[in-house]
C-alpha cells in the first residue's frame, strides 16, 4: 500500500510538471467563478456542452478542467449570495443568510474574505483528507445504508429548530409547508400522481432554483427597490481590502468551526445520495448552536458565512473521491462528470484507487490548488473591488439583479414555467417575511423532505419495521435528540444557574 | 425617485421576460422554396432533447452522436437534457411543444418509452406509432440477474429456497423493472420482497454492493466491467430465450427458459421483454416533420452510426453493443411491439404492485 502510494504521488508531481495541466487549469477556474456568480447557470449547465470538446484534449487536461471548474463554482455562487442576496448556486442559499445581512451593514467585504476563506479552507482540508483516506473511503461508503439515511436526514430537519429565531413553532411550520411542496410529483414507486393538477411541469415535482431564486432572492430585491439607498445601508471606515482580509482570518479565528464544517461536508460528500442542501443546513445550524451569541444569526453573523461554506466546497472532494472509486457518482454534477470520464477513455472504479492512484490525486490536488489560486489568489485580489457593488446605487442595481435572476431562473432548465414558478414564490416569500414565517426553514422543508420520504420507504422496505436498529441510526437517532433537546436544557441550567447565583 | 425605479424595474422584468420568451420562441431561418434540406440543416442548429439527466448512457450515447454531426451535415448540434418524469415530459415536450420544423430530435430508450404507453403510466401525449424514426444507434442489451457481492446467493437454485428475499428497482416503470417481475413469477420466489424506489441503477447498484438488496437487474453489456469493480456478484440468470455466447463470462450462466417451466403467460412476458429489450436508443421526429428533412436526418444518421471511431466511442462505455438500425427499421420494430396484445404487459405491471405490496 505504501509502495503504490508513493507511485501515485510520484505520477502526480510528474502530472503537476506539465504547461497543459496548469493552463486547463486556471481556465477551469476562471470558467468556474464565472458560472457560479451567474444564477441559475452553473457548472451542471455547462459541463455537458464542453464534452464535445474533451474529446480532442488529453484525458488529464480534460478533467482537471472539468473538476477546477465544477469546485470553483460555489465560491463564485457565494459572491452574488452575499453581495447582493441572490445565491448563485443552491449551495450558496445559507451563505446568504447571514452574507448579504453582513453587506447591508456595510461589510460586505469583509463577508466576501469570510465566504471565499471559508470556501478555500474547506476544500484544502477536504482535498488533502481525501488523498490521506483512500483506503478508508470504501468502507464508509458501504457502511452506510438507505436506513441510515433517513436520519441523516432527519438530523438536518431537527436543525430548523435551531435556525428558528422567535417562534420555533412558525419555523416548524414552515418547514412542515416546504416538505408538503416537495411531495408534488409523480411518485415512480407507486406510479401515482400528486398534486399535478394534469401538468405535464409538475412531472418531476417543483424545481429547486426557480423556489431558491423566487423565496430568498426576489424579497430582498424589493425590499430595496421600495426603501431605495444602496445595499450597504453603512460604510465602513476600513478599506475593502483590509476588510477582506480580516474575513479571511475569521476563518481561523473561528479555525474549530471551520475544521469540523469542513470534515461534515466532506464526510457528506463522500456518501452518495446526500446533497449539498444537507451539508448547508447542518453546518450552518451547527454554527449557530455552537455560537455564544446564536440570537444574532440572520442578522450578519461571519460564523453563518464560514460554515456552510466551507462545507459546500469540502463536500466536493469527498465526492470526487467516491465517484473515482466506485464508478457511481457521488451526486448529480458529478453523474455529468462521470460522462466525462468515459468520453476521456477513463474508466473510473476501485483501480482508481490502485493502479491509477496518481489520476485519482492529482484530480484531489486540482481542487485544492484551484482553492489557492482561485479563491485565495484571484478573489483576494478582485473582492475589494467586488465589494463596491454594495455601495450601487438601488435604482440601478436592482433592475439588473432583478433581471439576472429573472434570466437565472429561466436558464436553469430552458422552461417559462419556471420564471412563473419563481415569481408565485417571491410572492410567498414575501409574505412569509411579513408574518414573520422562517424562510430558510421552508427551504430546508423543501430540499431534505422528498429525500426523507424516499429513504424512509427504501428503509423500511429493506430493513423492515425496525430498520432503525443499526449502530450508525442509533448514532444519528441520538445526535438528533440531542440537537432538538440543546436549547431547552440550555434554559433550563441557565435559569438554575441565575437562581444559584 | 422610487415610482421611477419601480417602473425600471417592471420595465426591465418585462424585456427580460419578452427575452425569455423570444428564446422559447423557434429560431429557423425562414425556408426559401428552392433550398435543399442539406442546406437547412447546414445553416440551423438541431436540439436534441435528451429524456433522462445529463450523465447516464443515453445521454452519453447522444454527446457522442452529437460530435460527428458537423463532420458529416456542416451543421450544428446542441443537446439538452429533460429528464422529467423518466422521458416522459421531455417526450411531450419535443411531440406537442417543439415546431415541426425538424430542428428538434427526441433521444430516448424505446424501451421505456413502449413500457410507459403500455403500461398506461400518466401523463402520456405521445403516440409511438405515429413519431417519425431516424434510427437507433445503440441496443439495449439483454438484461442479466445479479446477486449482492455480499450476498451467499450463487445460483436459481439458491434464490429458490431464500427467505426474505430483497430484489431491488428503481421504480415500476423502470427498464429493469418489467424483467425483474418477469424473474419472479417465472422462478416463482414466493417470499422475494419488490424494493422499488431507488433513484436510478447507480443507486440501485450501490444498494446491492452494499448488500442493502439481494438481487438486482443489470445490462449484459456492463455485466464484466460492473463485476471487476466489485459493484456486482455473481450473474444468476440471463433474460433470453437461450444462452449468451459474449461476454464470455456469461457463457455458462442459464437462460430463463433453462431454469423455469414457463407457462404460455411467461412465455408471453419473455417474448415481450426480449423485443422489448432490443429496442435501444432511438431518435425520432414529431409526426408533422417534412418528408425531405426525415429523408436527410436518417441519410445522416445511418452514415454517423457506421462510423468505426463513432462505435468505438460508444463502446468504451457499452462493452455489448449491437448493431444499429436505419429508421425504416426502427419504425417498424416500434409498430410491431405495440400491434401486440398489451394484455400481457398489463398483467406483469399488476404482478409488479403486488410484489412491491409484499
Amino acid at each position: 500500500m505504501l509502495e503504490q502510494l508513493a507511485q501515485g504521488y510520484l505520477g502526480m508531481f510528474h502530472n503537476l510538471s506539465t504547461l497543459g495541466f496548469w493552463w486547463w487549469l486556471l481556465a477551469g477556474i476562471v470558467v468556474g467563478l464565472i458560472l457560479g456568480v451567474i444564477p441559475g447557470i452553473g457548472g451542471m449547465t455547462f459541463i455537458p456542452l464542453f464534452l464535445p470538446f474533451a474529446l480532442y484534449l488529453e484525458p488529464l487536461d480534460a478533467l482537471t478542467f472539468i473538476i477546477a471548474l465544477s469546485s470553483t463554482t460555489s465560491a463564485g455562487g457565494a459572491i452574488t449570495a452575499v453581495l447582493a442576496g441572490v445565491p448563485g448556486e443552491s449551495a450558496n442559499i445559507a451563505t446568504m443568510i447571514d452574507g448579504y445581512p453582513m453587506t447591508k451593514k456595510g461589510q460586505g467585504s469583509r463577508a466576501l474574505g469570510a465566504a471565499l476563506g471559508g470556501s478555500s479552507f474547506g476544500s484544502i482540508l477536504a482535498g488533502l483528507a481525501a488523498a490521506a483516506m483512500i483506503p478508508l473511503v470504501l468502507p464508509m461508503i458501504m457502511a452506510v445504508r438507505s436506513a441510515d439515511m433517513v436520519f441523516v436526514v432527519m438530523v438536518g430537519l431537527t436543525f430548523i429548530a435551531a435556525l428558528s429565531s422567535g417562534s420555533t413553532l412558525k419555523g416548524l411550520i414552515s418547514a412542515g409547508m416546504g416538505v408538503l411542496v416537495a411531495f408534488v410529483g409523480y411518485d415512480f414507486g407507486t406510479l401515482t400522481e400528486r398534486f399535478m393538477f394534469g401538468s405535464n411541469y409538475l412531472y418531476d415535482g417543483i424545481p429547486t432554483i426557480p423556489v431558491a431564486l423566487g423565496l430568498m432572492a426576489l424579497p430582498p430585491m424589493i425590499d430595496l427597490a421600495m426603501g431605495g439607498g444602496t445595499i450597504a445601508r453603512v460604510r465602513e471606515e476600513v478599506t475593502e481590502l483590509r476588510q477582506v482580509w480580516e474575513g479571511y482570518k475569521d476563518v481561523f479565528r473561528h479555525w474549530k468551526l471551520s475544521v469540523r464544517c469542513s470534515l461534515i461536508g466532506y464526510i457528506i460528500g463522500i456518501i452518495p445520495g446526500i446533497g449539498s442542501g444537507t451539508a448547508i443546513w447542518v453546518t450552518y445550524a451547527h454554527a449557530k448552536q455552537s455560537s455564544k451569541t446564536p440570537e444574532k444569526f440572520g442578522t450578519g453573523m461571519v460564523e453563518g458565512v464560514i460554515a456552510p461554506q466551507c462545507a459546500a466546497d469540502a463536500k466536493e472532494a469527498g465526492s470526487l473521491l467516491t465517484t473515482m472509486a466506485l464508478g457511481l457518482p457521488g451526486s448529480a454534477m458529478y453523474a455529468i462528470i462521470l460522462m466525462g470520464f468515459y468520453m476521456v477513455n477513463v474508466v473510473p472504479g476501485p483501480s482508481m484507487l490502485t493502479e491509477h492512484l496518481d489520476l485519482t490525486l492529482t484530480l484531489e490536488y486540482v481542487i485544492i490548488l484551484a482553492s489557492i489560486i482561485g479563491e485565495i489568489g484571484i478573489c483576494f485580489t478582485l473582492a475589494p473591488q467586488m465589494a463596491k457593488l454594495a455601495y450601487v446605487p438601488a435604482r440601478i442595481m436592482v433592475p439588473i439583479v432583478i433581471s439576472l435572476v429573472f434570466l437565472g431562473a429561466y436558464a436553469s432548465n430552458s422552461r417559462i414555467e419556471d420564471v412563473l414558478t419563481m415569481v408565485i414564490f417571491a410572492g410567498l416569500g414575501l409574505a412569509m417575511i411579513r408574518l414573520g414565517y422562517n424562510r430558510a426553514a421552508f427551504i430546508i422543508g423543501f430540499i431534505l423532505g422528498g429525500e426523507l420520504e424516499h429513504y424512509l420507504r427504501l428503509g423500511i422496505a429493506t430493513g423492515g419495521a425496525f430498520f432503525f436498529m443499526r449502530p450508525i441510526s442509533i448514532g444519528l437517532i441520538a445526535l438528533g435528540i440531542a440537537v432538538l433537546a440543546y436549547e431547552p436544557i440550555k434554559g433550563i441550567l441557565a435559569k438554575r444557574r441565575a437562581k444559584l447565583a | 425617485m422610487k415610482r421611477g425605479m419601480i417602473t425600471l424595474s417592471l420595465g426591465l422584468m418585462v424585456i427580460s421576460a419578452l427575452l425569455i420568451a423570444g428564446c422559447a420562441l423557434p429560431t429557423a431561418a425562414p425556408t426559401p422554396v428552392t433550398e435543399t434540406a442539406a442546406d437547412f440543416y447546414k445553416k440551423n442548429t438541431v436540439t436534441v432533447i435528451v429524456g433522462t439527466a445529463a450523465g447516464g448512457g443515453t445521454d452519453y450515447g447522444t454527446r457522442v452522436f452529437s460530435t460527428f454531426w458537423n463532420q458529416y451535415t456542416g451543421g450544428t448540434m446542441a443537446v439538452e437534457n429533460r429528464g422529467a418524469g423518466g422521458g416522459i415530459g421531455a417526450s411531450n415536450y419535443v411531440y406537442k411543444e417543439r415546431p415541426a420544423d425538424g430542428l428538434t430530435i427526441g433521444v430516448h430508450d424505446s424501451g421505456n418509452l413502449v413500457n410507459a404507453v403500455l403500461g398506461k403510466l400518466a401523463g402520456v401525449e405521445f403516440d409511438l406509432t405515429r413519431m417519425q424514426y431516424i434510427g437507433r444507434f445503440s441496443p439495449q442489451s439483454p438484461h442479466v440477474i445479479v446477486a449482492s457481492p455480499r450476498s451467499p446467493y450463487k445460483s436459481v437454485a439458491d434464490l429458490q429456497k431464500a427467505k426474505g428475499l430483497k430484489i431491488g428497482v428503481g421504480g415500476l416503470s423502470s427498464g429493469f423493472a418489467p424483467g425483474l417481475m418477469m424473474t419472479i413469477n417465472a422462478l416463482d420466489l414466493k417470499d422475494a420482497k419488490f424494493v422499488v424506489g431507488y433513484k436510478g441503477s447507480s443507486d440501485t447498484k450501490l444498494a446491492l454492493t452494499r448488500g442493502e438488496i439481494d438481487v438486482t437487474a443489470t445490462d449484459l453489456g456492463d455485466y464484466d466491467l460492473d463485476r471487476e469493480k466489485g459493484i456486482v456478484g455473481p450473474a444468476l440468470v440471463v433474460l433470453t430465450w437461450e444462452r449468451v455466447t459474449e461476454p464470455k463470462s456469461l457463457k455458462d450462466v442459464p437462460a430463463l427458459p433453462e431454469v423455469a417451466s414457463l407457462t404460455a403467460e411467461q412465455r408471453g412476458f419473455l417474448d415481450r421483454q426480449t423485443k422489448y429489450r432490443a429496442g435501444g436508443k432511438v431518435l425520432w421526429l414529431r409526426p408533422e416533420v417534412a418528408a425531405d428533412k426525415v429523408k436527410f436526418l436518417r441519410e445522416s444518421f445511418d452514415k454517423i452510426a457506421a462510423d468505426e471511431n463513432f462505435i468505438k466511442m460508444l463502446k468504451i462505455r457499452e462493452a455489448y453493443l449491437g448493431p444499429s438500425m436505419s429508421g425504416e427499421q426502427t419504425t417498424a420494430y416500434i409498430r410491431g411491439i405495440l400491434t401486440q396484445d398489451p394484455a400481457p404487459w398489463e398483467r406483469l405491471m399488476a404482478l409488479g404492485k403486488e410484489y412491491a405490496a409484499r
